[in-house]
């Protein structure tokens, strides 16, 4: 028996060795130039959409609809809300910044789209852009660039949502006085170093919220700054209607926190001190305050004495990354 | 495409794999497969809905839970035949995620077992700044470096009433006296096909047994004072049981 099996291996080696007509050459396949992410030190492993590779030329495209008005029906683009200088916010409009959101998956003050950089760029081109793709076809530029990120010149709403989420993906933050602090390129001030230590301690309580590198644990709390609520200050609860929602918002990055003024998700503070002022004595009690911020002794807020207070702006503004507003690779073309 | 060749190539190579087994001894060897542990919640006996202000612990506050994550580590199963079985590592659970409570214990044997012992946090050789990858979740446990450095071994939180007014709670366990090491002495079986074990927390226990933990007298924020995390850690060494249905 194991005779005639060895008999039909060896002829199925030999058949399977010799070549067929429809072997002749392999076909042509479409290859974009990969672009690999540097995932900064201390940042949480990146986990990207195996469906959007980066590309050299798929940011490429992302960079330029970025910055184009024709992405709107009314002249607006992602850039005219997202300003480079204000960290990719806009005070007028108190944006949420562009920073460093491929470590996201909950986007919007209320977290309106939770998900993928492609879910949300979904949700921006299509729902708040509502994007005419022939308004992207009627310049002549785009078709080739789209050729070159994905293959053919076909320009369709996915493909648009698909760039755009790979330039934002490149908008890392990593390089500020502080990231080098912590590379131990640079030592803080006294004021900076006893800031840092109220923020990340018992005595500013920051950390649970805005924890180190992200500046975020990308979650939702009600901090307190409201106790009634209605429709413009419900939050979260907009979304899920569970009561426990109640004034939760999405906690935002404080990583060039010196240049996204005003704060909170209705721009209600105009200045870093405001904020801390809330933090300190302006916390309102409702059933839904987030516990963290009920700790015994600072039921109605964290009491920094004035120098304390100004110590904490010091170490906040040791998250700036000048590279980031600078960097000249995500200008606009 | 010349799949035809390979596909009876590999029936014979199976053939032949079959044939040589029957000419070997008999030979008895423990049967293994990948098992898992799966985490489920309850409030003495009720199960756990987050959010919803249900629950009365010993000392008689009324609660309800919003958050819950720590860290699970250092697994050791033992067979009934003395056989230890370690799985050291170190599981994230965030248990409102149910992707988040499955506790992946690799190829184990299969068969009976009689006991189960871990610890609900890290070791001091694991509590350490930076031991755990960067992942997402693990730097939101970060326990800073100047309050001692590592992780948090757990984030309890939610809201209670006293006095007729709600109030927050957060449990937080951190520093390395308040590991917690959960030891459950009860025959379990994998067999028959049966790859899961289920464990239940039994929330209520965090607030009982040694200590009557009332939050309207002890810190509803732990983080920070050793005596109450101390307390909570006492009482943590039996919130996990094995559930037999």
């Amino acid at each position: 028996m194991n005779r005639i099996v060895l008999l039909i291996i060896i002829v199925c080696l030999i058949w399977s060795c010799k070549k067929s007509d429809s072997d002749a050459g392999d076909p042509y396949v479409f290859q974009a130039t990969p672009y690999t992410l540097q995932t900064p030190a201390l940042f949480p492993i990146l986990n990207l959409s195996s469906d959007n590779k980066l590309t050299v030329e798929g940011i490429a495209l992302g960079r330029k609809l970025y910055y184009d008005t024709l992405l709107s029906l009314d002249g607006r683009s992602c850039a005219g809300c997202h300003l480079q200088t204000q960290a990719f916010t806009l005070s007028s409009v108190n944006s949420q910044p562009h920073i460093n959101l491929a470590w996201n998956d909950k986007f919007l003050w209320n977290g309106k789209v939770e998900g993928s950089m492609e879910d949300i760029m979904k949700f921006e081109v299509e729902d708040f852009f509502v994007t005419d793709v022939n308004k992207i076809k009627s310049n002549p530029d785009y078709p080739p660039m789209f050729a070159k990120a994905f293959g053919s010149s076909t320009i369709s709403l996915k493909r648009i949502e698909f760039a755009l989420a790979q330039f934002i993906t490149t908008m890392v933050s990593s390089d500020s006085k502080f990231d080098k602090f912590l590379r131990h390129e640079l030592v803080l001030s006294p004021s900076e170093m006893n800031g840092f230590n109220i923020f990340n301690s018992e005595k500013g309580d920051c950390f649970h919220c805005h924890s180190i590198p992200l500046f975020t644990t990308n979650d939702y709390r009600n901090i307190g700054l409201d106790s009634i609520y209605n429709n413009s200050n419900s939050g979260r609860y907009i979304i899920t209607g569970n009561s426990f929602d109640l004034g939760k918002f999405k906690v935002p990055t404080l990583r060039n926190v010196e240049l996204t003024a005003p704060y909170m998700h209705d721009g209600r503070f105009a200045t870093l001190e405001e904020v801390i002022d809330h933090y300190d004595h302006g916390v309102k009690s409702s059933p839904t305050l987030d516990p963290i911020m009920t700790k015994p002794g600072k039921e109605n807020g964290l009491q920094l004495t004035v120098s304390e207070k100004a110590d904490l702006v010091s170490f906040l503004k040791c998250l700036t990354d000048t590279s980031f507003i600078n960097r000249t690779s995500l200008s606009s073309p | 495409m010349k799949i035809i060749p390979y596909v009876i190539l590999f029936f014979a190579i199976a053939t032949i794999n079959c044939s040589c087994k029957k000419h070997q001894d008999n030979e008895a060897i423990a049967s293994e497969s990948a098992k898992k542990i799966i985490v489920s919640y309850s409030f003495d006996g009720v199960a756990l809905t987050f959010d919803s202000m249900l629950y009365y612990n010993l000392s008689g506050n009324l609660l309800g839970v919003s958050h819950l994550e720590y860290y699970v580590s250092d697994i050791v199963l033992t067979r009934s035949n003395g056989e230890q079985i370690i799985i050291n590592k170190e599981f994230y659970v965030d248990a409102r995620k149910n992707e988040l409570n499955s506790i992946d214990l690799g190829t184990i044997p299969d068969g009976e077992y009689t006991s189960i012992t871990f610890y609900v946090g890290l070791d001091s050789s694991k509590n350490q700044t930076g031991f755990l990858p960067p992942t997402t979740y693990n730097i939101n446990m970060a326990w800073p470096v100047g309050m001692g450095g590592g992780y948090h071994f757990m984030k309890l939180e939610g809201h209670f009433v006293e006095m007729g007014n709600t109030y927050g709670y957060a449990i937080h366990l951190g520093n390395n006296y308040t590991l917690v090491q959960c030891t459950i002495h009860q025959n379990f079986n994998f067999s028959n096909g049966n790859t899961i074990l289920k464990l239940d927390m039994n929330l209520s226990e965090w607030f009982k047994n040694p200590y009557s933990y009332n939050l309207n007298v002890d810190p509803n924020y732990t983080m920070g004072d050793s005596t109450a995390m101390t307390n909570i850690s006492h009482n943590g060494t039996d919130v996990f049981t094995i559930k037999t249905n």
